[in-house]
């Protein structure tokens, strides 16, 4: 924190600079709009929503027509629609966009948090981002601070959408930052501290390209009991969050059992559901490869640890290789990651991309690897 | 000649590198979305390819004087390397050469959706630091 000693500063300039350094070394609040509309609110919730929207990187995409969008605000448009239509949910909204500058000097707050609880919006902040190994703490701090106290545990889902986690260290994935590293074991480490207290999420949602492999999905595992991904590509339009509406009527409370008006009513049906719908208008919309697989992280653990070692293996040799001679292949592909039971607790919806070397693929083993351009794994 | 111009170029951008990173990609990735506006206003289907045809042998010219260029790195030009490969499949498949068959008339407008849509993917991110800059320099040599 700046000191400036009030004797110094002499007309409106100089208090104008104080307030600007202020302002930018403000630290996170933890949610300190319409507190009194949150104390109001503390009816207990049956759903949980977390949804995590990177934007700080390219994210750019054109419909059909030629229109552009950008990928994480309409994310946050959805998940907005989300929160307003779940009258019994608490949903937490996080948008990390680029860092920028006040006057190419002062940092300005990269982050937005929401919170909604019954459809309506209680509290809406900024803050500032946190770093590598601490990345998530500043979201994880809000979730912490607003969520529902009550004795029965809501259904809890998390939602991640942005680019590729990479799996290897040191890679950076913000825009703004480059020198900030990313990997699937920092982001691991972040949802942790948001599942701290509660246990595993119930359903986690990777809207990402390629976070459907053997390592992503053996971090996340502890995370979540369910878990929907892409293991290949992914189109920058996202999964559809429009499932995710009205989970009243869809979920039993617990997300075990029927809600009693003739919904199937479990999160594994919400989860096949969310991947069917994504699957139909994508395959409706896109040219390119599209693969949605839902993991059950308990039945799919055989598989993940017994391809554990030679996985990672790859991965610390790979790590040396330039990532423009690294491509992701079909673990089926990659003879010592294949496995009888690699098919075992995966629910996969697969179509081939319309055009170039693969679209005569006709499944995907729901499990994506890592190989050198060319075919090697090494 | 050419060299002063990626020199001065680079020089301005090195005061806004991020936003011209940003500004970079979704340059390339805009030229590409016109191509395939320009496809599906087009009916004849020979036009449509010629269209298509250009516009990828545009850029990969562009990324090939690049790549020559001795102001980049060699991880930069292997990643422009890399996507000049991309583009040279997707120029082969639209002619029906090494291993593909033509990407028949009914299919011109998918195809751009395609060529698009591959470069729109939520895949990771890459240090694109110079790179980016230099995809800028692409465009620039593109409108000349």
């Amino acid at each position: 924190m700046f000191r400036i000693k009030m004797s110094r500063i002499t007309g409106p300039l100089g208090v104008g600079m104080f307030l600007l350094l202020a302002s930018s070394c403000r630290t996170v609040g933890l949610g300190d709009v319409n507190e009194h509309a949150l104390m109001d609110r503390q009816e207990p919730v049956e759903q949980s929503i977390v949804f995590l929207v990177h934007g700080d990187a390219d994210y750019l995409y054109h419909g059909a027509d030629g229109t552009a969008h950008q990928a994480d605000e309409e994310a946050v448009i959805k998940a907005l629609r989300v929160a307003r239509r779940n009258p019994t949910a608490e949903v937490f909204i996080f948008h990390e966009r680029a860092r920028t500058r006040r006057f190419f000097l002062f940092p300005r707050y990269n982050g937005t948090f929401y919170y909604f609880r019954g459809g309506d919006l209680l509290v809406q902040e900024t803050y500032r981002r946190g770093k590598e190994e601490t990345r998530l703490e500043p979201e994880a701090a809000y979730y912490q601070a607003n969520r529902s106290a009550q004795e029965t545990a809501p259904v809890r889902m998390f939602i991640y959408l942005g680019h590729e986690i990479p799996e290897m260290e040191g890679v950076s994935y913000d825009t703004s930052r480059r020198r900030g590293a990313f990997s699937i074991d920092y982001f691991a480490r972040g949802v942790a501290g948001f599942a701290a207290g509660s246990g595993p999420f119930d359903l986690m949602v990777l809207s990402t390209c390629n976070s459907g492999t053997p390592h992503t999905i053996q971090a996340m595992a502890p995370l979540a009991d369910y878990i929907v991904a892409s293991p290949d590509n992914l189109h920058l339009s996202h999964f559809d969050l429009a499932p995710l509406e009205r989970l009243d009527l869809k979920l039993g409370a617990t997300g075990t059992e029927p809600p009693g008006n003739g919904m199937p009513g479990t999160v594994p049906d919400l989860a096949r559901e969310f991947a069917q719908a994504s699957f139909d208008r994508l395959t409706a919309e896109i040219q390119t490869v599209v693969t949605i697989a839902v993991y059950d992280t308990e039945r799919t653990r055989a598989y993940m640890e017994a391809v554990a070692p030679t996985y990672d293996s790859t991965l610390a040799v790979l790590q040396e290789v330039a990532p423009s001679r690294l491509e992701h292949v079909d673990c089926r592909e990659v003879g010592p990651l294949t496995r009888e039971q690699m098919s075992e607790g995966v629910a996969m919806w697969y179509r081939a991309p319309r055009f170039g070397r693969r679209a005569d693929r006709a499944a995907h083993s729901g499990w994506q690897c890592w190989q050198e351009a060319g075919g090697s794994l090494r | 000649m050419f060299t002063k111009k990626i020199t001065g170029v680079l020089l301005l951008f090195c005061f806004l590198i991020p936003a011209a990173q940003a500004q970079a990609t979704d340059d390339i990735k805009s030229y590409f979305n016109e191509t395939a506006t320009k496809v599906k206003a087009e009916a004849d289907p020979e036009q449509k390819r010629e269209i298509l045809a250009g516009s990828l042998e545009r850029m990969t010219t562009a990324l090939a004087r690049v790549e020559k260029s001795r102001l980049i790195s060699d991880e930069d030009r292997a990643s422009l390397d890399a996507f000049g490969k991309t583009l040279q499949e997707k120029q082969d498949e639209l002619a029906g050469i090494n291993g593909f068959n033509p990407v028949p008339n009914s299919q011109l407008n998918s195809f751009a959706d395609y060529v698009v849509q591959s470069m729109e993917q939520a895949d990771k991110t890459i240090t694109v630091s110079v790179v980016t800059a230099l995809l800028i320099l692409i465009i620039v040599i593109l409108l000349v």
